[in-house]
Formats: C-alpha cells, structure tokens, sequence
C-alpha cells in the first residue's frame, strides 16, 4: 500500500469513528481537523449535527428548535415537529372547550386522542346539563324562597293586623318566641312586655294548667305521628290584664313538627271571649231560671226532678206552695202588685231552703221545692218555717200581703217521686180548702 | 391602473362547469394544474425575471385567497371556526392537509403547515421554496378573517427536502 493510500484509509478510519460517535456517544465529538475540507465531510458533518441536535431538542421537549438543516432526513424531522405542533395547539384549542379536533396523521395516537376528545365532549355535555338541572333547580328553589317569603310577608301583616293575638311558645313551654302586637289590644301590654313576661303571670294558676296539659296533648299527637291528622287542641283560659281585669281567652294551639315529627314550637291563637262567655252563662241562666223571681223554671226543675229520680240521696221531699188569691190581687191591683207578690213568695222560700235545695217557680202561681236527703219530719219543718217567715214577710212590707197553701210529701224511692209530687200537691189543694175556709182572701 | 382592464378577476370567470363539462365533470389530473402553473412561471420569469415573478404569483394568491374567503368560507370571529372550516374546505377540494403549529393573535404570530400541497408536494428538490402563490393565497385569508396584514414566508417546502410545507405569517404593524 502507498502512503498516499494510507493516509486515505486512516482517513476513512477516523471519519467513520467520528460519525459514529456522531450517532452513538453521548458527547458530541468535534469534527476532526485533519478531515476538514475534505471531500465535502464538513457538510455532511454539519448536517448530521443538526439532525442529531434537532432530534436531541425534540426529545426534550423542545418543539420551537428551528431545524435548518435541508434534506429528506431533516424534512422528516420537521414533519414530525410540525405534527407535534399541531397536536400541541389542538390540545389547547380542546382545552379552551373546541371539541371538534380530530387527529388524523399519528396512527394508534390519533384513535386514542379523538376517543379522548369525544369523551370530554360527552363529560361536557353532561356537566353542562347538569349544570342547566342546577340552574333549572336553583330557579325553582328561588321561586320557592319568593313564594315562601311573600306567604310569610302575607301571614305576619295579617298577624299584625287581626284582633286575636298569634304567637309562638318554644318548645320547653315557658318562653314565648312570637307574640303578634294585638297583644295591647287584648291585654294592654306591649309585645316587648309580653314577650319578658312569666308565663306563669300571663295567666290564672288553673288556666296554666290547662294550656300545659293541652300543649302535653300535642305532644303526645306528634309522638304519635298523628299531628297532621289531628284536629288543634281548643281550650279556654282566664287571663290577667294589665289593669287587673280578668277575661275569658280561647286559645286554639296546634305543634308545629320538623320533618322527624319532633315539636319545634307550638303557634296559637288567642280570643277575647269575655262578652260571649257572659253571654252564655246569661242565656244559660234564663234557659233555666224564672227571669222575674230568679228562682229555677219549671224546665230545670223537672230535669232536677228526673235526676233525683235516678240518684240516690234518699229520702227526697217535695213540697209545693201555691200563692192565694193572686189573680184577685192581679184583677184589683195590677199586674204590678201580683208581680210583687210572686217575687214575695220567692223571696221567702229562698229564706227558708239551702243553696242546694231546688227551689222552682212551676207556674203562674205555684212554686215547687225539691229536698235531697230530707225525710218527712224535716219537711213538715221546713213548711212550717216558710210559713212564719211568711208572717215574718208580710210584718214588714204590707200590702198585698203573701199567701201561701203549702203541701207536702216524701219518697223513699226514685220509683216513688211522680207520686210524692202528686200527693204534695194534692196535700197543698187540701190546705189552700181549709185556708180559704179558716180565712177566706180579701183585698 | 388601466380602468378597463381586459382580465380582471371575477368569481363568475370560473364559469358554470357543471353545465360547460357534463361528461368529465368538475375533476382533472393534478398535472394538468402543475403544467399551468409552472408553464405561466417558466414564460413570466423570461418576461419580467425572478423577483418579479415570485412578486406576482404571491399577488396572485392573495387575490384567490381573498375571492376563496368571500365565496368558500363563513365569515366568523372564531379563530376555531375559522380553522376548522377552512381545513374541511382545503382537504375537500384536495388542495392540501392544513395544520395549525402556532396561532397568536394577539402577537400577530400563525405557523401553519400544509402537507400534500397541491403546488409542490412531490416536485424534485430544488434547493429553493416555491410556494410563492400559496403565501399570498394564506396572507389574504388570514387578513379577511382578521382584518389585518399579513405576510407570509413559506419557510420549509418539499422542493427543500422537506416533506411538509411551513408558512410563518406575521402581521404588519
């Protein structure tokens, strides 16, 4: 071999050593001076240092390295950092919501990418209807909420504004948490005042009693479960008014349940019912009593009469009184003076009988006096009694005069009363002969 | 300019080629196109030389870039829309495969890369870029989508060795 070849074939050694390590050291080796201008190597040296810097960037991370180099390797290169380009911006073009990327030119990557794509377009699509149902929800639990806050707006300007106080006690039953300002009109307190004050003051000791046992009744119903079926516990108490005035309140409760059924509050309502009790009790009075003596009527009495029939407070006498000459007295004196002489007749048998006995005007002229637990002996005694306060009477206010036929009977019996009162009237029929007799009337 | 002008541009000069061409239809060999264009180049380049050349086929494709926008594509805001469509369009028509690399609006900065490009894909190495028509056809629909300027330089091309071709558009201040 020449020198000259030699020299070529060590050459030849040190450019392929120098391309490999080119292609496979980790270091990059620097172009050996001794090939430089030789035979164009430093061309093709450059090139592949591109390459291999180029592909070196790209593996990094780096898809901005500007590829110079020109050729069919160094195109394909830039046609795969153009194709990573690209994916980088459909990836943001994704994120900012652009689901219609498609991946077409990176073979199993382009299946999965758009599998993704399709995926997050169906996740969006379902968030957004979720979202739309949240929307739809929140619209309605708003509506809700308004409806809500008008029905209360609506039910606290009627609480404001009706006579009967509404209000609200806690669920210990001591502390009113809401009472509505018609309080001032009911018992002239102010609500504030109402509000601090004792349950305890707010009403008689038997009327507090009352409205617990009421309230433990609703409880009772919402342990129950049964406070949606039940009717509110109607009740009537005695309350104190700031002046001192005692008046007859109803109070309607109801138990207001959370969802478990366990009593948050109760919510009443209270009435003035002061008028219409004394109402009552005056048309319950006249129902049963004589409106011009105030003694029992002859309703009530044949009711007492029924059920002292069916008692047992035996012995029961019956004595009746029957005035004398009152029609004279109404025929010569007016009607004015037989009124005085029955109210007379009255006044003088309410002197002589208990406050049990049932003392009854039965008629015009004929009183009627049930005795419980009065044997014969007694009641011949007690028809004497009348009788000297029927002097007693006439002593001291004159003209016209009462008088009275008495008669009287016992039974022993329930069986035996519609005979005893027959026989006590008959017995009275009998002393109004022998009186008229002993002293016939005159005016 | 000459008002009177014997060739100005209107969309109608593509004429009615369903009715013009019933039996061979709206197709031709890619060849056929390629001859046109390279013919017009090799004739204007012996006309009005190299520069000039390149200046009127970028001319050219601006004023196509500008009738494809108003007469292929909707006018949007959306850089995505526009993207899109104008990809459907491309691929459809078998001009080329466009790909987004960059887009900066804000910046005024796009790369984008057309493969199969109907000028130059699989034309031998040349040692130069020639997609000079292609630059000024993306400068206008760039500017019609946008409403600003742009140029374009065609970066990477396959008569470089390359095996796609690389369009940087910046916007003019």
């Amino acid at each position: 071999m020449t020198k000259a070849a030699e020299n070529n074939v060590d050459l030849f050694d040190v450019a392929v050593k120098n391309l490999h390590d080119l292609l496979t050291a980790q270091g990059v080796s620097a172009e050996p001076p001794e090939l430089i201008g030789v035979g164009g190597y430093s061309e093709l040296y450059a090139s592949l240092l591109e390459v291999r810097t180029a592909i070196m960037a790209f593996a990094s991370g780096n898809l901005n390295y500007k590829v110079t180099a020109k050729g069919y390797m160094p195109g394909a290169i830039k046609a795969l950092q153009a194709s990573l380009n690209h994916l980088t911006w459909q990836t943001k073009m994704v994120s900012s919501g652009d689901f219609t990327q498609r991946v077409d030119f990176m073979g199993d990557f382009s299946e999965s990418f758009n599998m993704m794509v399709k995926q997050l377009e169906k996740s969006r699509n379902e968030l957004e209807g979720m979202n739309r149902q949240l929307l739809e929800n929140n619209i309605k639990l708003q509506q809700q909420a308004d409806a809500i806050r008008e029905s209360e707006e609506r039910l606290r300007h009627i609480a404001e504004n009706v006579s009967d106080v509404i209000w609200t006690l806690d669920r210990s039953m001591e502390h009113f948490t809401y009472i509505s300002p018609s309080i001032a009109g009911l018992r002239g307190l102010s609500v504030a005042e109402a509000l601090q004050e004792p349950i305890e003051q707010a009403m008689t000791p038997e009327s507090l009693a009352t409205l617990r046992k009421a309230l433990s009744n609703e409880i009772v119903n919402a342990q129950n479960h049964h406070v949606a079926d039940s009717q509110p516990e109607v009740i009537e108490i005695e309350q104190v008014c700031q002046d001192g005035r005692v008046i007859n309140v109803e109070v309607v409760i109801s138990a207001i349940t959370d969802s478990d059924g366990k009593i948050k509050e109760f919510v009443g309502v209270s009435r003035d019912i002061t008028v219409r009790k004394k109402t009552e009790g005056l048309l319950k009075f006249q129902s049963t009593h004589d409106s011009l003596t105030g003694l029992y009527n002859r309703a009530f009495f044949d009711a007492e009469l029924e059920l002292a029939a069916r008692g047992r407070q035996f012995p029961v006498s019956i004595i009746v009184a029957d005035l004398d000459g009152l029609k004279q007295v109404n025929d010569t004196l007016g009607h004015g003076a037989g009124d005085q002489v029955i109210k007379g007749a009255a006044t003088i048998l309410q002197m002589v009988f208990r406050g049990n006995d049932i003392v009854a005007r039965t008629g015009g002229d004929e009183f009627v006096v049930l005795l419980r637990e009065m044997d014969y002996e007694e009641a011949v005694i007690a028809i004497e009694r009348i009788r000297s306060c029927v002097e007693i009477y006439n002593a001291n206010n004159g003209e016209p005069s009462v008088r009275i036929s008495l008669g009287g009977a016992t039974a022993a019996t329930g069986e035996k009363i519609p005979e005893t009162l027959k026989k006590a009237d008959e017995l009275m029929y009998a002393d109004k002969i022998l009186r008229k007799q002993q002293a016939p009337v005159t005016l | 300019m000459n008002s009177d002008r014997k060739y100005k541009f209107s969309w109608s000069l593509l004429g009615d080629i369903e009715a013009g061409r019933p039996n061979l239809g709206n197709t031709t060999r890619l060849e056929v196109y390629r001859l046109l264009q390279f013919a017009f180049r090799d004739v204007i380049e012996q006309h009005v030389g190299t520069e000039e050349t390149d200046k009127i086929f970028y001319e050219s494709g601006a004023l196509a870039g500008k009738e494809f926008y108003e007469h292929m594509l909707t006018p949007t805001t959306d850089l995505n829309e526009f993207v899109r469509e104008l990809q459907e369009v491309l691929k459809e028509l078998g001009i080329g495969i466009l790909r987004v690399e960059k887009a900066d609006l804000e910046k005024g900065e796009i790369t984008v890369t057309v493969s199969e490009d109907l000028d130059c894909s699989g034309l031998p190495e040349l040692d130069y870029e020639i997609c000079s028509y292609d630059e000024g056809f993306i400068s206008s629909l760039l500017e019609c989508f946008s409403g600003m300027k742009f140029i374009v330089k065609e970066v990477d091309c396959w008569c470089t060795g390359d095996r796609t071709c690389r369009f940087e558009a910046k916007a003019v201040v």
